[in-house]
């Protein structure tokens, strides 16, 4: 059986790259969820909507570092989904709070994912958002939800996949 | 010199059999050299795509710069959220609102 797909939002891939462990030297839930990815629990599918945002950050933050960062990617870009048109990030956007995310939102419908990953709860996680997703058949986790899926942790009741 | 080869035993339908014939002699190889290009290739593309993203390696370059700025994860995630504000202003915002307001009923 092929592993789950996973469609990281920019805030959480930068979470699992940057923060994968916090000032004390504990494991952080992005931590966790590399970790799982590390070990094959999941697949990650990857937009050029996303990619760019990177790109931007790190363009602005970490200029010294960028050229290399975008080499580490530079084997992986043909595995990277197509940037959304313009009538598909039309189609996304009555189901967000903020037009500026209708890209990814599109983005991800491209990668067909079967989870979309992000701790933007006023974004991904509104009613809106959620009926979006369920009517590509995509369900939205945070990273906590993402380790309740796997049997990491559980599953708390009406708190939106946030940790207790 | 002898090649190191081991024998496998393979049953395929007939119309695959006649297809992987035909695909041979097409390009003029034996039928046992299609099956090994034909393998070789599936292993290739498999082990390709079960290649993970070099999350580590990008920390380990980017983590020791977020520290030196002493910069938080709160506040990194909001610089990336007035990147994608940015980014949806400058290549997005009017394309899409006008396609948007012609598909509103009138």
């Amino acid at each position: 059986m092929s592993p789950m797909r996973v469609f990281p939002d920019t805030g959480v891939l930068l979470a699992m790259i940057v923060f994968p462990y916090d000032r004390a030297g504990a494991l952080t839930l992005a931590g966790e969820v590399l970790q799982l990815y590390e070990g094959g629990a999941f697949d990650l599918v990857i937009g050029q909507a996303v990619v760019d945002e990177l790109d931007e950050v790190l363009d602005e933050r970490f200029p010294r570092h960028r050229s290399r960062a975008v080499s580490l990617l530079m084997p992986f870009t043909d595995r990277l989904t197509r940037w959304p048109t313009p009538l598909e990030i039309a189609a996304a956007l009555p189901f967000c709070s903020d037009p500026s995310d209708t890209p990814i939102f599109a983005s991800a419908v491209i990668a067909q994912p079967d989870i979309v990953l992000s701790n933007d709860f006023r974004a991904f996680h509104t009613l809106q958002a959620k009926a979006f997703w369920k009517a590509y058949g995509i369900t939205v986790e945070s990273l906590y939800g993402l380790l309740c899926v796997f049997g990491r942790r559980e599953r708390r009741g009406g708190n939106g996949g946030r940790p207790p | 010199m002898s090649m190191d080869v081991k024998r496998i035993t393979i049953r395929v339908p007939p119309v695959l059999h006649q297809q992987l014939c035909q695909t041979a002699a097409d390009q003029s190889l034996s039928l046992n050299m299609l099956t090994v290009r034909a393998l070789e290739a599936y292993i290739e593309e498999t082990s390709a795509s079960q290649e993970r993203l070099p999350l580590r390696e990008l920390g380990a370059l980017l983590s020791p710069a977020v520290e030196a700025a002493e910069l938080t994860e709160e506040e990194l995630l909001h610089h990336a959220r007035q990147v994608r504000h940015r980014i949806w202003q400058e290549r997005y915002e009017k394309t899409v609102q006008a396609l948007a307001a012609q598909q509103e009923p009138r």
